[in-house]
C-alpha cells in the first residue's frame, strides 16, 4: 500500500468522525434534545478522532522508524545490516536503496582496504633494497666524516618509513582477520617490567620519573604475547612523547572482575573530552596539539591498532584525561582464572 | 667454507647486486637466478653449495621451488635459506614446513645473513 492511501484513508476517517460529532450537534440542536447530552455525544466522538489520528500516526511512523535505526546501525559503520522490507511501497524502495548504498559503501571501504595493502606490500621490497645499499655504504671506509652522517640520517627517515609500512600491514592483517589473536597466559607484572626496561634511557633523556606499582598475587593476562607488548609499548611511548620535561610516567596494574587492569598516567598536558574520541581514530593526531609535540613524528595510527588488537582479545583501552593534569590511559585484558 | 657457490634466486635484480656486494667479498662465488623456474635448472646445471630463494616471485613463488629442491633427489640435499619480505609467521612456518633449512627477512643485517649461510654450509 503506498504512504498516500494511508494518509489519505485515515484523514478520510478523521475527518468522516468530525463531521458526524458536528452533525449530532446541529441535529440535536434542531430536535430540542437536552444540550448537555448533545455536547458529550460531540465531545465522544471528537475524542475517537483524536484516538484514530493519535493511532494512525504510529502505525504511519513505525516503519520510518525501522529505518532510522538501519541508518543509525550505518552510521556507526554497520555497512552489512539489512533494513527488512517495508509494506509501504515507498518506504520499502527507500529502504532498498539504503540498503544498496551500504553495499557499495562497504565494498568501497574493502576497496579501501585492499589498496593499502597491496601498495604497503609493494613499498616493502624497494624499501628493503635501499637499506641494503645504505648499509653497503656504510660499510665503505672511504665514505667522509658527513657522507656517513648523510648516510646515518637515511637510514633513520628509512626506518621511520619502514615502520609505518608495517604499521599499515598491521592494519590490513586486522580488517582482514576474522577470529581473536591467540591468547595465552602472561606473567603480567614481568611483561610490565621488560616494557619498563626497554624505555629506560628515553625517560632519562627527558628526565622523567618511572613509577612501576602491582599488587602481589596479580593475575596473568590472557592475551598475544606479541600483540600485548606492541599495545604496552604503544602506551609507553606515547606517555613519554606527550609529557613534559621533569614530570613522570606512572605505571600501575591491578585486578578487577576477572581482568587485569594496566594504568598508564603522565604528566603531559591532558586532553580535551571532546578530543578523546578522535585519539582511536586512524590517521589522526589532534589537532589543537601543543606546539611544544609538532616536532613528535607519527602517522596515527598506533593508539588505534592498538585497540583494535586488545579488542580482538577481549580488552580495551579507555583513556581519562582532562587539559592541564595529564592523562591516564588504561589497557584491560582477561585476566587468568585461578 | 671459503669458495662455496651461492645461488641466489630473487626476482629482484637488486637484491643480487646486494648480495652479491656482500658474499663476494667474502670468498663466495655468487650465482643468479631472476625466477624460479630458471632457479632449478640454475640447481641442476650449477650444483650449488646453498641456496637463497625469496618468497615473492612471479611464474613459481618460493615455497613452490622449494618443495620442488626437496622432491628431487639430485637437489634435495642443498640448504636452502628463504629471503623473504614477509614477516607473518604463519608464512614463515610455511616456509620451513616447505623444506626450508632457514629463513632471514628482508630488510636483514647483512652479518646475521653471512652467519646464517656458515651454519648452514657447516651443517651440508
Amino acid at each position: 500500500m503506498r504512504l498516500r492511501d494511508n494518509v489519505a484513508i485515515f484523514s478520510t476517517a478523521v475527518a468522516g468522525l468530525c463531521i458526524e460529532a458536528l452533525l449530532v450537534l446541529i441535529v440535536s440542536i434542531e430536535g430540542g434534545i437536552d444540550r448537555d447530552r448533545v455536547l458529550l455525544t460531540g465531545q465522544a466522538y471528537l475524542l475517537a478522532a483524536c484516538a484514530a489520528t493519535y493511532f494512525a500516526g504510529r502505525h504511519f511512523v513505525k516503519p520510518l522508524e525501522v529505518i532510522l535505526g538501519g541508518i543509525e546501525e550505518y552510521s556507526r559503520g554497520q555497512l552489512k545490516h539489512r533494513i527488512p522490507p517495508s509494506r509501504v511501497k515507498e518506504l520499502d524502495e527507500l529502504s532498498q536503496h539504503l540498503n544498496r548504498m551500504a553495499d557499495r559503501l562497504h565494498e568501497l571501504d574493502r576497496l579501501k582496504d585492499d589498496l593499502i595493502a597491496n601498495v604497503s606490500h609493494e613499498l616493502r621490497s624497494p624499501l628493503a633494497a635501499i637499506e641494503g645499499y645504505v648499509t653497503l655504504l656504510q660499510e665503505d671506509g672511504a665514505a667522509s666524516a658527513q657522507a656517513r652522517d648523510n648516510l646515518s640520517r637515511i637510514q633513520v627517515n628509512l626506518a621511520r618509513l619502514g615502520r609505518l609500512v608495517e604499521n599499515l600491514l598491521e592494519m590490513s592483517a586486522l580488517e582482514e582477520r576474522g577470529g581473536a589473536p591467540r591468547a595465552q597466559p602472561i606473567d603480567t607484572r614481568k611483561a610490565l617490567d621488560e616494557v619498563c626496561e626497554l624505555f629506560r634511557l628515553q625517560l632519562r633523556a627527558r628526565n622523567l620519573a618511572l613509577d612501576l606499582t602491582s599488587p602481589p598475587g596479580l593475575p596473568a593476562v590472557l592475551a598475544d604475547p606479541e600483540k600485548f607488548r606492541q599495545a604496552l609499548i604503544n602506551l609507553m611511548d606515547n606517555a613519554i612523547k606527550y609529557n613534559r620535561e621533569g614530570g613522570g610516567v606512572r605505571v600501575s596494574a591491578r585486578a578487577l572482575d576477572g581482568f587485569v587492569l594496566i594504568s598508564i598516567r603522565d604528566t603531559g598536558p591532558g586532553i580535551a573530552a571532546k578530543d578523546i574520541p578522535l585519539l582511536f581514530e586512524r590517521f589522526r593526531r589532534l589537532p589543537h596539539a601543543l606546539p611544544e609535540y609538532a616536532k613528535v613524528k607519527g602517522a596515527g595510527l598506533g593508539l588505534a591498532i592498538s585497540r583494535s588488537w586488545v579488542r580482538l582479545m577481549g580488552g580495551d583501552i579507555v583513556i581519562e584525561s582532562e587539559p592541564g593534569r595529564g592523562s591516564t590511559f588504561t589497557l584491560s585484558l582477561p585476566g587468568e582464572k585461578v | 667454507m671459503p669458495g662455496a657457490k651461492i645461488l641466489v634466486i630473487d626476482d629482484e635484480e637488486d637484491f643480487h647486486a646486494i648480495l652479491r656486494q656482500w658474499l663476494e667479498p667474502g670468498g663466495y662465488q655468487v650465482v643468479s637466478a631472476l625466477d624460479g623456474i630458471a632457479g632449478l635448472e640454475r640447481m641442476r646445471r650449477d650444483a650449488p653449495d646453498i641456496v637463497i630463494l625469496d618468497v615473492n616471485m612471479p611464474l613459481k613463488d618460493g615455497f613452490a621451488v622449494c618443495r620442488d629442491i626437496r622432491a628431487d633427489p639430485q637437489l634435495a640435499g642443498v640448504p636452502v635459506l628463504m629471503l623473504t619480505i614477509r614477516s607473518r609467521d604463519a608464512e614463515i612456518m610455511n616456509g620451513l614446513d616447505g623444506g626450508a633449512d632457514d629463513y632471514l627477512t628482508k630488510p636483514f643485517d647483512p652479518q646475521v645473513l653471512l652467519s646464517r649461510i656458515r651454519n648452514l654450509l657447516q651443517r651440508a
